[in-house]
């Protein structure tokens, strides 16, 4: 008896989340079967899995997922590539940094999916417009980040490396890069479901092929179970991104200290 | 700012001017523009100061009365406005290397470990990182961090890190040792360890200390000679040599010749206190 306590109170990360995904999928279940929820409209865990099943063994649907994969993958890491020295560099200098706040905070108010129009326009539809979609939803977060995180590093630490004689370039391998990387790291977390929404617009909008016209497809065609499944598999990418992710965070902070605020 | 001040309670300047001391401050002015409200200030105008090579020298004064300011001086991180600071009798200005500061915060990198923390300036005078990291183990091991060289600052205590913040300065192996109130973050029992601490290194070191400080006990603690800075704007008001033995342990506190200089150095800065506090309207008169 007390062992098992034991048990529940160690894994409680565990069966926690476990217990609560499976009591909704379960109460889901039952409101369709029981016809408290129209199926036609709601679907039902059983009937996603079905049309998922169905799914992955057409060929067409991977055809979807490589598209829309590389749509993501070509936007999230050219705007990592981008974003971090513009950001950076573009706080080094103060007057630089001046001329290009208005335009950092000004895009980033914009509401992407009205320019949507000018990018198709501009890149050409489809592939190209979806992946400038993606790349300017990930660029957003991580360039800003870089940003303020370069003002606000630490003067006391600027005034060590200047003590001694810190060459501009030591200074910024020094201090000013491993200052920023958390904020850049925070900024890549949000970029991912920005350059997952990305994908889902762009395709939505330009395209005829990828997870997002599977999605619109199915919604047109009212096949409600298709259209879960379809958002389940993006959610899935996302969480594989999100994965390495925090293997990279693992690598370049492991000298951070675990937060220690309450349990 | 009146260019006349009074300088009744001028006590002693020694200013020696053969040049054969290793810092000399002559007539240092500092003014710099008060962002409030863009008046000018002087922090400090007209002081005299010369260090002899080996010597164990603290400054003390009202607080505000730019000893601090004077020891960035000294560093070369911010420059006079008016008067000369010679190091070995060149400008201040052209020396880079001689000098090396222990901050008043640890001001470690927290993503470095200790040993690259105390290699640092090595490593910014472009030695590569494992030859400056090899360097800077003796000093490790002088300060007592042994054990701890490969641990992150976060791991250390803040006397530790107070230790490693004194390692990376000596690790440069700098002619003049600036310490800036390098103690006063740290509880009382911690302090007076350190005050010791510090000692024994010095004495094992043998090098030029410019130390800054607003506790009287600690500066007669540690040194040869205590200078009292007027409140601001800031100059010398007494120059004091002190005749105590070295080495010097703890219990040297409790002597009465000790506490003759301590109340000597507080009767000093109490009327620079007062005047301060009178001039200020009665704000701000700390030490």
């Amino acid at each position: 008896m007390n062992r098992v306590v034991r048990w529940f109170r160690r894994h409680d990360t565990f069966w926690l989340p476990v217990t609560s995904l499976f009591v909704f999928l379960a109460l889901w279940q039952l409101a369709s079967t029981s016809g408290i929820v129209q199926e036609r409209f709601f679907s039902s865990p059983v009937g996603v899995v079905q049309a998922g099943i169905k799914t992955v063994q057409d060929d067409r649907f991977w055809n979807d997922v490589s598209i829309s994969a590389s749509e993501f993958a070509v936007g999230y890491a050219v705007a990592v590539v981008v974003a971090i020295p513009f950001g950076v560099v573009s706080a080094l200098y103060r007057r630089l940094g001046y001329a290009v706040e208005p335009f950092l905070n000004g895009l980033n108010a914009t509401p992407r999916i009205a320019l949507l129009p000018l990018i198709v326009l501009w890149a050409g539809i489809g592939w190209p417009a979806t992946t400038v979609t993606v790349f300017i939803g990930v660029f957003m977060p991580i360039a800003i980040n870089a940003f303020y995180a370069v003002r606000t590093v630490d003067r006391g630490f600027l005034t060590v490396a200047n003590h001694f004689g810190a060459s501009q370039r030591r200074k910024l391998r020094t201090v000013i890069l491993p200052s920023v990387v958390p904020f850049v790291l925070a900024g890549a977390r949000l970029g991912i479901g920005r350059g997952v929404l990305g994908v889902v617009i762009g395709e939505f909008y330009s395209s005829t092929a990828g997870l997002g016209n599977f999605i619109f497809v199915a919604g047109a065609t009212l096949q409600i179970d298709k259209i879960i499944f379809g958002a389940l598999f993006m959610t899935t990418i996302a969480l594989v991104a999100f994965l390495a992710l925090e293997r990279v965070e693992r690598r370049v902070e492991s000298w951070r200290p675990d937060l220690e605020f309450g349990t | 700012m009146v260019a006349t001040h009074d300088r009744r309670d001028t006590h002693v300047t020694t200013a020696q001017p053969d040049g054969s001391a290793l810092l000399e401050a002559r007539g240092v002015r500092m003014d710099y523009e008060r962002r409030r409200d863009g008046q000018i200030v002087t922090a400090i105008e007209g002081l005299d100061l010369s260090v002899a090579e080996g010597e164990f020298v603290s400054i003390v004064g009202p607080s505000g009365c730019g000893k601090t300011t004077f020891l960035r001086i000294v560093d070369g991180q911010v420059h006079a406005t008016g008067g000369q600071v010679l190091l070995d009798g060149r400008p201040i200005e052209e020396v880079r290397r001689d000098r090396a500061m222990v901050f008043q915060e640890p001001l470690l990198f927290p993503w470095f470990s200790v040993v690259r923390n105390v290699a640092y300036g090595l490593e910014c005078q472009n030695v590569p990182i494992a030859e400056a990291a090899r360097r800077a183990e003796p000093y490790i091991e002088l300060v007592g961090l042994a054990k701890f060289k490969g641990h992150y600052p976060h791991e250390l205590s803040g006397g530790m890190q107070q230790r490693a913040n004194l390692a990376r300065a000596l690790t440069v192996n700098p002619r003049l040792l600036l310490m800036d109130e390098p103690f006063s973050a740290l509880d009382a029992q911690t302090r007076e360890l350190m005050q010791r601490e510090l000692l024994r290194i010095w004495e094992e070191w043998k090098r030029t200390v410019l130390f800054v400080t607003h506790q009287i006990g600690e500066a007669v603690y540690l040194s040869d000679r205590v200078i009292v800075m007027s409140g601001a704007p800031g100059r010398v008001v007494a120059d004091i040599r002190l005749d105590l033995p070295r080495p010097r342990p703890l219990e040297v506190k409790r002597t009465p010749r000790f506490q003759e200089y301590e109340d000597e150095i507080w009767h000093l800065i109490e009327r620079q206190v007062v005047i301060n506090f009178e001039q200020s309207g009665g704000g701000e008169a700390g030490l």
